[in-house]
This record gives structure tokens, sequence and C-alpha cells, in this order.
């Protein structure tokens, strides 16, 4: 076009005029030419068809997604750490430095005084490359969980002396979505899954045992040996005696019941993540109080040979650990009981202490050390066969979590029993949800972890490993389950599967539409 | 004591069973999606009448703004969870300076500059980010959302265009500012500015002629 032009205007000079940012001479001359030039006419014509073109671009709603997050960085800003000016600003260093020190003389007091509780077993020889495909493949809902009789897995196990049997329990068919508030569910037999070839296929067994909702773990050295946890209210029954414990040891067909002492408080209550296998023993802590936020005692309570259960004292320092403490969970790994304790920081009620006591000899003797990781809610999730490795989240440091914000959970890894933590980076835009359930998020003997993460920005799912040693999550798959369950393992502790409940969102969980879905990590 | 009780004692919907609450995990996650209904209500009835008269000075001041930054963002990314994203953070750090920049003249070019920023800084890190190792999943059956614009041809060549002068050619043409305002918002020197603006020009012209011949 410009060959065209008499003037040779270029995008300089026109722009240059459409700006008004020439000389008055300079003005003229170019108005007058383009007056006459049809290719100059042409030349700001498609300047202005671009123009109105631009502004014409459609644009998305994003008011109310904007402001839901603006609103609540306004009504809840970050804490921050007020210091005045002059004489106080340095008091308040000095006396910084003072807690520091204090600080690090206790750490130092601790570590010598502590022996480490179990024998670490080194960690295998690295294989970054592990998990080459993760791949998910979805199983139907087993025959007899019906669309017409919704119910899906509440809990999922896998033997870990045997990878091909599993079992899945299930709530009594009948569910529904009753009241606002929640859900209610019908009392009834309840159902359990088993697998004898790693998942493929499944059969239900209707048990004897008589509840609303339960949860299954197995032996990991007998993989016909199981306990199962169940409720038996229909709604609003997280304490008292709304609760059971059976155990079979015959694959599920023949259960007796594990009797709860009749001594228990009203108060007291089987908890998620409070039950845990040492070898064939089976352990269950059992807070006294499960209603007050402040209360260490815990009724340790185990199953061993036979089908009672029978005391445990946890004896020891148990004056270390402060008594405004809260018992948070139990922990099996390798031969030991690891018991945890979390204390809110004083005077500030979003950061914690916590605290481990652990047995590696059944509970002949007990010890206590503090987790050091500087403050932040943690509670452990899992702990790998070996024991070498165990995991925990911390909650941000920032505070409660204004509601819609993004909260932030990367998770802790301790590969020395807990003495000493170190945090993996979070993939961007994600975030773990550790809560719930046994072997998820997962370390291979290598040191490999995978987990679910929750990517925010898109709402979805995705598997995320870390190799040992990296400093990025990789992404691997999708995942469609929103909530894992558990993980199969071969002789030596590698993965081979790891399984959810499968579900695109929770109205679908709440329809009973789900089966369930694995990652083949193999 | 009104303490954050960690979990399990958690319990953010206390009438369901524990053994079920155990098994299910996070309830709070998989009423994520419930909640997010409440979004639909109206911005006014969010901040409540306990609002400071700050609070609400902010909220009048989001209003007069957040459709041109979420605007200006848009065409720049073309990814609307990204845009959300970015907007939020333009529009949470307006609120940490809300003080000094509601006495400025031109509240307006103080944000075109912290979202010029953010986007900026989002789509080089993007360029720079590995590629996942697996495919998501198809994006149609899981995500509401569709990830990136393909519809709108104008918005596919702005797209194409280098990330520096799509903003330049945005805020001259769209936001109408002038050459030194689009020269602060990029902070970059008023030459540089003008040069870009032409480049861009030039530029998104060509594509254009050549997109719009071809079909």
């Amino acid at each position: 076009m410009e060959q065209s032009c008499s003037l040779n205007l270029t995008v300089e000079l026109i722009t240059a005029w459409q700006d008004a940012q020439l000389d008055q001479s300079a003005m003229s001359r170019i108005g007058a030419h383009i007056g006459e030039c049809p290719h100059c006419q042409a030349y700001l014509q498609d300047f202005a068809q671009i123009k109105s073109a631009l502004i014409a671009i459609p644009e998305p709603d994003l008011r109310q997604r904007i402001w839901h997050i603006v609103q609540a960085g306004v009504r809840y800003p970050p804490r921050r750490i007020l210091v005045p000016a002059g004489v106080w600003r340095g008091a308040i260093s000095i006396a910084s430095v003072i807690v520091l020190i204090t600080l690090f003389v206790q750490v130092l007091h601790f570590a010598g005084k502590h022996t480490k509780p179990i024998s670490l077993i080194p960690t295998a020889t690295l294989t970054p490359t592990m998990f080459p495909t993760i791949a998910a493949t979805t199983i139907p809902r087993f025959a007899g969980w019906t669309p017409s009789d919704p119910t899906f897995a509440t809990s999922l196990a896998f033997a870990a002396s045997d990878h091909l049997i599993g079992y899945a329990c299930g709530i009594v068919p009948g569910i529904r979505a009753s009241t606002p508030k929640g859900l209610a569910f019908i009392e009834g037999n309840l159902p359990l899954g088993v697998t004898h070839d790693g998942g493929t296929t499944w059969q239900t067994i209707t048990t004897t045992v008589v509840g609303t909702t339960c949860g299954v773990m197995v032996d990991p050295t007998d993989a016909r040996d199981l306990v199962m946890d169940y409720n038996t209210c229909l709604s609003n029954c997280m304490t008292g005696s709304n609760m059971g414990l059976a155990r079979s040891r015959d694959g599920g067909q023949t259960w007796t019941e594990l009797s709860l002492p009749t001594s228990l408080p009203a108060t007291a209550a089987i908890l998620p993540g409070m039950m845990a296998w040492v070898g064939a023993t089976f352990y269950v802590a059992i807070p006294q109080d499960a209603s007050s936020g402040t209360n260490n005692s815990v009724i340790l309570l185990r199953s061993a040979q036979t089908d009672t259960l029978e005391p445990v004292a946890v004896t020891g320092a148990m004056s270390s650990i402060p008594a405004s403490a809260n018992f948070t969970g139990v922990v099996g790994a390798g031969n030991s009981l690891f018991l945890i304790f979390t204390n809110a920081l004083a005077g500030n009620s979003n950061e914690f202490q916590e605290f481990a006591a652990v047995t590696g000899n059944g509970g002949a003797t007990w010890t206590h050390f503090p987790l050091s990781h500087n403050g932040l809610a943690l509670h452990i999730v899992n702990a790998n066969a070996t024991g070498s490795l165990l995991f925990g989240e911390y909650l941000s440091p920032d505070g409660p979590q204004p509601p819609g914000l993004p909260t932030h959970l990367p998770l802790l890894v301790s590969t020395d029993g807990g003495y000493t933590w170190q945090q993996t980076p979070t993939p961007a835009n994600g975030e773990f949800f550790l809560h719930g359930f046994r072997d998820t998020p997962f370390a291979a003997p290598d040191g490999t972890l995978v987990a679910m993460c929750h990517i925010y920005t898109t709402n979805s799912f995705g598997i995320y490993t870390l190799a040992p040693g990296a400093n990025a999550w990789v992404y691997r798959a999708p995942a469609t389950t929103g909530m894992l369950m558990g993980v199969s393992v071969d002789a030596n502790g590698h993965p081979i599967r790891m399984w959810g409940r499968a579900g695109a969102n929770s109205q679908d969980i709440l329809n009973g539409l789900p089966g369930l879905q694995y990652f083949s990590l193999r | 004591m009104a303490t954050f009780i960690p979990w399990p004692r958690r319990r953010p919907f206390g009438q369901i069973p524990h053994s079920v609450g155990r098994h299910i995990g996070a309830w709070h996650f998989w009423f994520a999606e419930l909640g997010h209904t409440k979004k639909d209500r109206q911005i006014n009835n969010i901040l409540d009448a306990s609002s400071t008269s700050k609070e609400r000075q902010f909220e009048d001041f989001f209003l007069k703004y957040d459709r041109a930054i979420a605007g200006y963002l848009w065409r720049m990314i073309g990814d609307e969870q990204i845009v959300c994203e970015l907007s939020q953070e333009t529009f949470l750090r307006a609120w940490q300076h809300f003080d000094t920049i509601s006495d400025y003249e031109q509240p307006g070019a103080w944000l075109f500059h912290v979202a010029t920023n953010l986007a900026l800084q989002h789509l080089q890190h993007r360029s720079r980010m590995p590629v996942p190792l697996a495919e998501p999943f198809d994006p149609a059956s899981s995500d509401p959302t569709q990830r990136f614009v393909e519809q709108d041809l104008v918005h596919e060549i702005l797209l194409a265009l280098p990330p520096k002068l799509r903003a330049v050619l945005l805020l001259r043409e769209v936001y109408g500012m002038s050459c030194g305002e689009a020269a602060n918002a990029l902070g970059m020197s008023y030459n540089a500015a003008k040069m870009a603006f032409w480049r861009a020009r030039e530029q998104f012209r060509a594509l254009y002629l050549r997109k719009d011949g071809g079909q």
C-alpha cells in the first residue's frame, strides 16, 4: 500500500497525526494528503476497524468470582505483626533473640536426651524413573450395589501381605440426602466388597455386622484378618456409644464384636485416624473426651491374639506433653506406634506445637519427643511400612483461612521417624488434601511420593509425583475421583495401584453414583 | 476457647457420623461446589452492615474498575481462571494500598499498572513452564470453563502478539490511554511505548489482513 502512496506515509506518521503530535504545518500537510489518498484512508480505516474489533471482544462476566475472593481478603487481611518504633522496636528485637536462643537450646536438649524410637531402614537406591505411566481405570459399582439402591464404598483397604486381596466397606443401601445439614443413613447389615484379583473384580458380602456406615482395615501380616469400625446411629453421632468394632479372621465371612470397655466415658469416641495395625496387633486410641478441644487423656486399647480389647498403658514422660494438648491421631509404622498430640501455642489459636509418644515394643516403654516444625498445625497421615517416611500437613501460618480463599497445605516429610521435617514444594495453583485416608499420599520405598492434588484454578484433581531430591511435583494424570482411599502394595512395599472413589463431583457422590477408580502405578 | 481444632476434631459438619466423615474425608471439600452458589448473592449483601466505611468505599472502587481490569486481563490472557486470579491479586493489592490510591487523581492508572505487571509476569512464567507429562483430561466434560478462547478471530490474533505489544495496543485502543499513560502502565519510556504501539498496530494489522483474507 505504502508504495502506492505519494507521501509514503508510515504507521509512525499516521499515528502521530492521529495523536496530533506533529507541528502545525505537518499536521495540515498530512491531513490534506489523507483527504486525497485512498490508500492512506484505507490504512486509517483498518486501524479504526481493529480498534472497534478489539473493543468488541466479548468479555466473560467474572465480577462475582473476583469479588468473592477480594471481599474475603478485605474482610480477613493477612495477619501482620505491628512493631512500634523506637525503644520498643529494640526491646522486641532483643527479646526475639533471647527467645530464639532459648528455643535452640531446647532443641539441643531434646535431641540429646531422646534416642530414636525406631531403627530406620535405609531408603532403597533412588529410582526416580518409577511410575513410568500412571493411568486411571474405573471399576463400576459392584454387583448388588445398584443405582436404585445407591450406596458407595466408604473405605478401602488392601492386604499388605497379599496385594491381590482387598476389601471395600460400604454404606447400607438407602443413603439419602435428607436434611440441609447433612445426610441420614439407613441401618442394616453392612456390605463388604471383596476382591481376590487386585481389585479388577469384586464380590459383595452382606456381613452380619449391623450399622449405618463403616470402615475397614486389614492386618498387614494376614490378608484374611480384618477389623471393621462401624456406626450404628443415623445422624449426629460423633461421640458416645454409637460406635463399634468387629474383627473377622476369615476374610469377612464371620465377625466377632470387639467389645469396648463399659467404663468408657460418654464423651469418648472412635474417631478418624485413631486406629492402626502394628504387625498383627490392632490398636485403637480413644480420646476420653472427644468433644473437648483440650484433653490429652487417651485410652489405648489393642486386640492381638484374642478378639478382645485390652488396655495399654501410655507411660513415661507424659508430663512433657502439655495437659492442654489435643490427642489427634495414631500411626503404625514398622514396629512402632505413634500417638500424636498437638497443643495450641499460647495466645495463638492457630499455631501448634506437636508432640509424639512412641513405642517400639508394644507399649512396654514409651519415648516422648516434640515434632520440630515450628508451630504449624500438623498431623501425621501416613507412614510407610519401613517407618522411614512419615507425612504431615501443615496449615498456612497466616492464620484462619478466609472463606473462599484457597488454603495451602504443603506436604511435610520426615524420613527419620518424625524428628526432622522437610517441606515439599506445592504444585502451582494446587493444594493437597491429606485428610482422612491412610496411605495417601504414598511414599514408595525409594522415596518417590505419590499424591493427589486439588488444582483450584480449574477445580480439578491430578495425580502428582515427586521424585526423591526433585524440587517440583510433576503432574502425571487427571483424577476424577476427588478422594483417594488407599494403595495396594507388593511384598517389597512398592505401590501397585492407588485407589479412589470414582465420581466427577460431590453431586455424584451424593447421588450414590460412584464406583471405584484406581491409578495404575506400574 | 474458640480454638481452631486440628483434624480430626475439626468438624465443620457435626451432624455427619464420624465414621462416614472419616472415609469421605474433608467434607468442606465435597461441599465446596455447593458453597460456591453463595457467590451468586448480590455483592452489596456480602459486605454487610458491619463493614467499615473504608470497606464500602473500596467496594465502590471495585465496582467502578473491575470490569475494565478483568476485561483488560481477559484480552491479555484469554483464560478465565487466570484472569480471575490476576484480577483478584490486583484488587487485593489495591486494598493494601487503598489509603494512598484513593487519593490519586487516576486510581485506574495504578490498577492498570499492577494488572499489566501481573499479566506480563504470568505470560513470561507460563512460557517457561514445563509441559505436563500427560494431557489434562477432556476439559469439556470436566471443566465448565473453556480455558482458551478460539471462537474469536480477533482475540486469537491479539493473543498471538508479543505480550508487551498486546498490552500497549489494548491500553491505547481499548482503554483510551495516551502514549504517556500506557508507558507508565508498562513501566517503559515514552519512546519505547510509542514504538511498541507502532509495532503492535502493524503486526496486528498484518495478521488480521492475512487471517481475514485467508478465510
